[in-house]
């Protein structure tokens, strides 16, 4: 009596997940922003002292000249080609504000300032510097150095969007380990007892042996099985009676009143096990989450790494997209062999850690790599070898009871979770350190699941349609993804990592809330408002976070119906086509020098045709429509 | 209540680990904040020192042929006490003036020259043994990259310490740890929150729970299934039906019996 998914599918414990993991978000947001203002306060006086010497540093050479020229005997209001110079002075020095030469009287000489931009000076708090022109021992004039403070700004919100990451990365990994949790200690042992219950209650008496899963729901089984018990031990009683009574029999008159006395039980119950029932299957396949986890993390750093191979020039983009779509058909031909090689043994589990061996010292000896062709060959045999791994140990038994949490999480995992660890790692050891803690974790994750590799299993998608509409959109999306990967380290800032990390936040934020949420019909709506959040006249981030936020919940969303019947491997596979796509658009859009907002609309008008569509589609088909 | 206990712990631990890591993210980026800031104080000399070369080297002399800036290096040397040494290499990679005289001709270390490499002609900052050089490229009038400027400076006067930017004050200590104990308690009260179902269905089993407590809670069913609490209580009722129905078959065995 195999039990049904849809125990998987318990609103309540999506419910628990959710809140759980908004508390965490919550109390991280709250006491992060302690921490933050508390360094913060510290921080100001240090910064503000750097300033200074920075202020002091310039102001004495701009003196140093001045005297120089006023050595010549030339006059202070006469000096040759000084605005010129203060301009390049200020053009070398972007934390400048202003430089003002003033005479010994403090009258203004020569005065040099940036345009006021009210929003800089609303948030900067300006440091000023006077340095003496000296001459003679005597005084003869000053510089005067007006800096932005906008180092200690840059500061702050660097520190208030790593917090934002922080929580994100808190609340969503609390969340999705909830989740998982409470298929495993939960969900699939209730499922489990609601079934042996069922067939207790049809009259079904045999033991039906407890779930070896940790879980509370267990105890019921164990009451349950208390009661059957003597039930059972009556049952016995009856039976030897009954037998011994049929042993002397002589003419079958005793044994047909024995059978008229058994007939009511005979047809109402039953105290032998009538099917096997299934037992607990632990599935190895959670713990390639781990692998992925740590295959993902540089993904977003592959772009730019690459891109920084052959410096500033019209190559850079294609070389950084060329790198992340090398990384894609790496994983996709990783599928591929553990879709083809359908057999077991221990020579595999040899070749897959030859394999992993091989991708953690490629991604490892990343950080000691200066050219781009090493690079650009290591990183397809890195992705090849990991997702291998992930392909063929996420084949074993038991990824149909966790349906479609598993496939959902994986894409998570690799999308998510991993691109946004990475990008906290760079902001904190820099690319290189990321490169290099990756490989230490392919290999320390990557070689014990080896030996938990299995076959390839067919498994039969039972509703194609929903299948398809969900794989597109996590195509279209995981493109974005790509795109936000390759963008983010690429071409926007090479070292805006915390800044990438909570772009991936917020698109990880959308899609658990809308796989939580599981309205599929709410997708086109989602689309819609990600597209006119893009096309808003104001390119500011909170818009980008905002349109990243709606499209992951449009993935979520459809997702949450879509992939019920979806594989594991089918699924990640179109994740990975997505992140073969998505740079691949960018670099035909930076090709064709497309506007941000025009393709990135475009981008979502792929999966918002699929959304109306299939919605309509499932309207129709239940009469709605 | 340990299975909520537990998993209650283990999400405090992350709340915990996130926070730690957020306040040495957060350290980190004070420690980039201002090293930018020293970096720009000595970039600005550098930019200066570059000037003054390619301005001689538009004159038409070779760079091997400028022996005023030797002189020019080392009073911008003796003006900054924090600077180490300036050098200014030729395009073979070897110092052609240095105001560590006994480093001429010397070829550069090679951290120099990947920082070279992978910065293409902007500012550059390699880290070797303890010392920071940031450097920039000098220029002949066609563009051409013949050499760089360099500063040396000790790692101390760039790289603030440690104690400063990664140092946690004891408030933030105590928020850190008060945002795992809520984590704790929060995550452990919502378990078991979700195990009164699990009682329910227990008592149900366990016979305690009797009429005269009220009638039973209905549980909100499950949207694809009965609630434990509905099964277990049909279950229940199978079993008792079952061992009053078995034993009034035993009876009619032993009649049969009696009989014989």
């Amino acid at each position: 009596m195999p039990f049904k998914q849809g125990h998987l599918a318990s609103r309540r414990s999506d419910l628990y997940a959710a809140v759980i993991g908004f508390l965490v978000a919550l109390y991280i947001g709250l006491a992060g922003f302690w921490i933050v203002s508390d360094m913060q306060a510290q921080q100001a006086r240090e910064l503000k002292g750097a300033t200074e010497r920075l202020g002091n540093s310039i102001g004495r050479s701009v003196a140093q000249s001045v005297k120089l020229a006023l050595g010549y005997g030339i006059p202070f209001d006469q000096l040759y080609a000084v605005p010129d110079y203060l301009a390049e002075v200020m053009r070398t020095n972007p934390e400048l504000a202003s430089v003002v030469i003033a005479d010994a009287s403090r009258t203004h000489i020569y005065t040099l300032e940036d345009e006021a931009d009210p929003v800089e000076d609303a948030f900067y708090e300006p440091v000023q510097v006077s340095v003496w022109i000296m001459q003679d021992g005597t005084r003869v004039g000053q510089v005067e150095i007006e800096l932005t403070g906008e180092n200690k700004w840059s500061v702050s919100l660097h520190q208030y969007i790593l917090l934002l990451a922080a929580a994100l990365l808190g609340g969503l990994g609390t969340m999705s380990y909830i989740r998982m949790l409470l298929i495993e200690s939960w969900e699939i042992p209730r499922a489990h007892i609601m079934a042996s219950l069922a067939a207790n209650a049809r009259g079904i008496f045999a033991d039906f042996s407890r779930p070896r899963h940790e879980s509370p729901v267990t105890r019921i089984s164990l009451f349950a099985e208390r009661a059957r018990a003597p039930v059972r031990s009556r049952a016995r009683e009856v039976s030897y009676l009954a037998e011994e009574l049929r042993s002397i029999d002589i003419d079958g008159t005793i044994t047909r009143k024995v059978d008229q006395a058994l007939a009511e039980i005979k047809s109402r119950y039953r105290f032998e096990r009538p099917t096997r029932l299934e037992q607990d299957l632990w599935w190895p396949g959670w713990l390639a989450l781990g692998l992925i986890l740590a295959g993902t993390m540089t993904l977003p750093l592959v772009g730019s790494f690459a891109a920084d191979r052959v410096g500033f020039n019209f190559l850079a983009s294609s070389v950084g997209a060329g790198a992340l779509a090398s990384e894609a058909v790496g994983g996709l031909l990783g599928l591929a062999a553990a879709q083809l090689w359908r057999q077991g043994g221990s020579m595999r589990k040899v070749w897959h850690l030859l394999a992993i061996l091989a991708a953690a010292g490629a991604t490892a000896l990343t950080y000691d790599l200066h050219d781009l062709t090493p690079f650009l060959i290591a990183r397809p045999v890195a992705a090849f070898a990991v997702w291998f791994t992930v392909f063929s140990v996420i084949q074993a038994p038991g990824r149909s009871l966790r349906a479609p949490w598993y496939c959902a999480f994986l894409v998570m995992a690799g999308m998510v979770f991993g691109p946004l660890l990475g990008s906290l790692l760079a902001d904190g050891i820099g690319r290189r350190g990321a490169f290099l803690t990756s490989g230490i974790l392919i290999a320390l994750i990557g070689s014990p699941l080896c030996f938990l590799v299995a076959p390839a299993q067919r498994l039969r998608i039972r509703v194609r349609g929903l299948w398809r509409q969900g794989a597109a959109i996590a195509a279209a999306s995981a493109a974005t993804a790509g795109i936000v990967a390759f963008y983010g380290g690429a071409v926007i800032d090479r070292h805006a990592y915390a800044l990438l990390a909570s772009f991936l936040g917020f698109l990880g934020a959308g899609f658990a809330i809308g796989l939580l949420a599981r309205r599929p019909a709410a997708a086109p709506l989602s689309l819609i408002v990600a597209v006119g959040l893009i096309w808003l006249p104001f390119p500011i981030n909170a818009l980008l976070f905002a349109a990243l936020f709606f499209l992951g919940l449009a993935m979520g969303l459809q997702i949450s119906v879509g992939w019920r019947h979806a594989t594991g491997s089918n699924g990640l596979a179109a994740a990975l086509l997505g992140l073969l796509i998505g740079p691949l658009i960018a670099l035909g859009a930076i090709s064709l020098e497309v506007e941000d907002s025009l393709w990135i609309s475009a981008l979502l008008l792929l999966p918002l045709v699929v959304s109306l569509t299939s919605t309509l589609g499932s309207h129709r088909k239940a009469g709605l429509g | 209540m340990v299975f909520a206990i537990r998993i209650g712990l283990i999400a405090g631990a992350v709340a915990f680990l996130v926070l730690s890591g957020l306040s040495i993210l957060s350290g980190n980026a004070v420690k980039q904040g201002l090293q930018e800031l020293e970096i720009a104080r000595y970039r600005y000399l550098v930019a200066s020192l570059k000037a003054t070369v390619e301005a001689n080297l538009s004159l038409g002399l070779p760079i091997q042929d400028l022996p005023v800036l030797q002189s020019k290096i080392e009073r911008d040397r003796s003006d900054e006490a924090n600077v180490r040494a300036i050098e200014i290499v030729g395009p073979n990679d070897t110092a052609l003036y240095s105001t560590d005289r006994g480093a001429i001709g010397d070829r550069i270390p090679a951290a120099w020259r990947q920082a070279i490499d992978d910065h293409h002609r902007s500012t550059w900052v390699a880290y070797d043994r303890g010392e920071v050089a940031i450097g920039e490229a000098i220029e002949n009038d066609f563009g051409q990259e013949i050499g760089n400027v360099v500063l040396v400076i000790a790692e101390d006067q760039v790289i603030p310490p440690s104690a400063l930017t990664f140092g946690l004050a004891s408030k933030g200590w105590a928020a850190i740890l008060v945002a795992s104990l809520l984590t704790v308690l929060s995550v452990t009260l919502v378990l078991l929150n979700r195990r009164r179902a699990i009682g329910r269905a227990a008592a149900i089993w366990k016979g305690a729970w009797s009429d005269e407590r009220g009638p039973l809670k209905t549980a909100k069913p499950e949207p694809l299934g009965p609630s434990m609490e509905t099964a277990s209580r049909n279950a229940r009722n199978t079993t008792e039906q079952a061992a009053a129905d078995l034993d009034r078959a035993k009876r009619r065995l032993m009649d049969i019996d009696d009989a014989v």
